[in-house]
């Protein structure tokens, strides 16, 4: 559920499913319902098989192409770090220890943009909405939908589902 | 995320009914360790803690009266501490390595294994980075190997190993910190969520609250999760080669007899490798009867491990053999003074142990399937942990002991001080651990989890119990 559909107001509808094929089954009828999909979150402690997203676009991320640039950044800045100040007209570092030192730069500037993209494209450290009401439900392992729809429509699509709560 | 109009109905089978939110069941046993104040895990911490504190103790000491009150000094330079040191860095190859190749290569049984084993990593290298600053004698010039700008116009010497001992440790500590912290995010939600539940609000649950980062469980999140992971563990696996590699050519680029060898490198991977997962069997098997983890690490982990654990036996005999032949058959008389102190001189009783230890002990029992089961394993990986030990003490002390000039006499005998730091260091590992126990599962919750959703059927078409039901069992 994006930031405008949690904004919006209206009444969010939470239901926790004891397994992928109840979650996916409601799933299946809020979209014949009509919801979009940027009103509806799912969640869960656990990453969902690809067979529960089978006809959803596949999330794009750019961890590892981060991850290359960040190991050329680093083993630059290695280099410059191993080399500086410069010669007195004599090679600071003669090339097998330059070569192991821009490796260790390689590999931190690798490690470090990797998981400074995975924090970004997880969305974390920064401000996120509140908890929701089911989420012990979560935690005990169900998969927890919210789905944002106007007030008095009908509910059908948490049938089967293990708990349901609703929040504003 | 966007969800699109559904399509393909859903594939698996059988709904997987999931326990109660307030009981939870099988997973009671990962939780209760950090539920409420455990004596036995009270009373484990205080005694690593006052064994961590014999370090503080000796260490300061020698702060206090200089480097005078160990054993070191002509011709033994190098003794315990540096020993000590590529000791346990060799202990810290246990978690990342062996996590991350289980992760690349996609063996499903190192789930309850990975967090074991990340956290005896980070922990060892912290613990062995402490001991080249401890070895310094006056540590508060230890900046002096940073490569920071000043008015003298110091640099490090990049072509010292001691220099590319910190670049490599100091980037695989941060690798494998990042590479223990990453998974644990949605851990850690779940602890904040379950505490959330308990008392809303909770310092608990605030406190996880901030170590979950503001993790939702998002299909988005967890392909990013699940991506970044990966990326760590294929970019830690040459990290960690080349780290032990680096230690090794603390002593392979000096001309000292039986240190300068082209095998070292190799040799020390293979040999902390090989440590490694002897310590990571000792503590998986205290984890299990300490924490009542038997459904977690079970025969078959240990079995598994254990076929690991007697390759790497082979692999580290036959390197100890290779080096030894090559000098053996040089016949060169710096080397050979060296190595028939080995053989048959004054390090003879290390050596030999050192054999028995890693070498026959663990081919006479893990062989057999019954020695690879939990007790006989931990013990056999007790004495490999020990028999890693005495390899770097004939390596370090052997060689130098033996100096090649007729005027440079002295004997090294380890004092007090150094016996207490060493000590000390076991009881630091000890502390840092238990402590860890206590504020995150040793067990990756969400690791397993998915292990149990995704499990094939066996071969003879039984499935594996619904976590409902083994609820009821337990």
């Amino acid at each position: 559920m994006n930031a405008e559909a949690r904004s919006a107001g209206g009444v969010i509808v939470h239901a926790a499913f004891a397994s992928e094929r109840d979650a996916r089954a409601a799933l299946d009828r809020l979209a014949a319902d009509g919801v979009a999909s940027g009103d509806i979150e799912v969640r869960s402690s656990i990453p969902l098989g690809e067979a529960f997203f089978a006809d959803a676009a596949p999330p794009v991320s750019r961890i590892p192409l981060f991850a290359v640039m960040g190991g050329i950044a680093g083993g630059i800045a290695a280099y410059l770090v191993a080399t500086w100040p410069p010669p007195m007209g004599l090679p600071a570092v003669s090339g097998p220890p330059l070569a192991l030192i821009v490796f260790e730069g390689l590999a931190v500037g690798a490690i470090l943009v990797a998981v400074a993209r995975v924090l970004w494209e997880c969305g974390l450290l920064r401000r996120g909405p509140a908890a929701g009401p089911l989420d012990a439900n979560l935690a005990a392992g169900a998969i927890v939908i919210a789905a944002r729809r106007p007030a008095g429509a009908s509910r059908d699509w948490t049938a089967g589902a293990v708990a349901v709560a609703s929040s504003s | 995320m966007s969800v699109d109009v559904p399509g393909r109905p859903p594939t698996d089978p059988a709904p997987h009914p999931l326990p109660d939110p307030s009981d939870p069941g099988h997973e009671r046993a990962l939780l209760r360790p950090l539920d409420g104040v455990r004596p036995g895990l009270v009373i484990g911490t205080l005694v690593s803690g006052a064994l961590a504190a014999l370090l503080v103790v000796c260490w300061g000491y020698q702060i206090r009266n200089d480097l005078g009150v160990t054993g070191l000094g002509r011709p033994n330079f190098w003794g315990l501490y540096i020993a000590t040191f590529v000791f346990w860095i060799g202990i810290s190859h246990a978690g990342t390595l062996i996590s991350a190749i289980l992760r690349v290569t996609g063996a499903e049984w190192r789930r309850p294994v990975t967090r074991c084993a990340e956290a005896i990593t980070v922990f060892a290298l912290c613990i062995g980075g402490l001991f080249p600053i401890i070895h310094l004698g006056r540590p508060w010039l230890f900046y002096y190997i940073l490569p920071l700008p000043n008015e003298r116009l110091l640099w490090p010497n990049f072509r010292s190993p001691l220099v590319w001992d910190v670049l490599a440790i100091t980037t695989y500590l941060t690798g494998s910190v990042l590479y223990l912290l990453l998974p644990l995010i949605p851990d850690f939600a779940i602890l904040r969520d379950r505490a959330g539940a308990r008392r809303a609000g909770s310092l608990k649950a605030r406190l996880y609250g901030v170590a979950a980062l503001g993790w939702r469980g998002t299909p988005r999140q967890w392909h990013a999760l699940e991506q970044g992971i990966r990326v760590m563990a294929v970019i830690i696996i040459p990290v960690a080669v080349s780290v032990h590699t680096a230690v090794s050519w603390d002593f392979a680029m000096a001309l000292q007899p039986m240190w300068h060898s082209t095998i070292f490198g190799p040799y020390f991977v293979a040999g902390a490798i090989y440590s490694g997962i002897a310590m990571l069997l000792v503590t998986m098997f205290a984890l299990r009867h300490g924490l009542g983890l038997q459904r977690y690490l079970d025969e078959r982990v240990f079995n598994n491990l254990g076929l690991l654990f007697l390759a790497m036996s082979m692999i580290w005999a036959y390197f100890t053999f290779a080096e030894h032949l090559t000098v053996w058959y040089g016949n060169e008389t710096a080397e050979m003074a060296v190595y028939d102190a080995r053989v048959s001189g004054k390090f003879a009783p290390f050596f030999w142990s050192m054999l028995v230890l890693n070498v026959a002990v663990p081919l006479a029992v893990l062989g057999f399937r019954r020695g690879r089961r939990p007790l006989p394993a931990a013990l056999v990986g007790v004495g490999v942990i020990a028999g890693m030990w005495l390899e770097r003490f004939v390596i370090v002390v052997g060689s130098l002991s033996l100096p090649r000039l007729d005027y440079t006499i002295g004997s090294y005998t380890p004092s007090w001080v150094e016996i207490g730091v060493i000590a000390g260091s076991f009881g630091l590992f000890g502390l840092l651990y238990f402590l860890f126990l206590q504020v995150a599962p040793i067990v990756s919750i969400w690791e397993v989890r998915e292990g149990e959703m995704r499990a094939p059927l066996s071969d003879a078409g039984r499935a594996r119990p619904s976590l409902s039901s083994v609820a009821e069992e337990s």
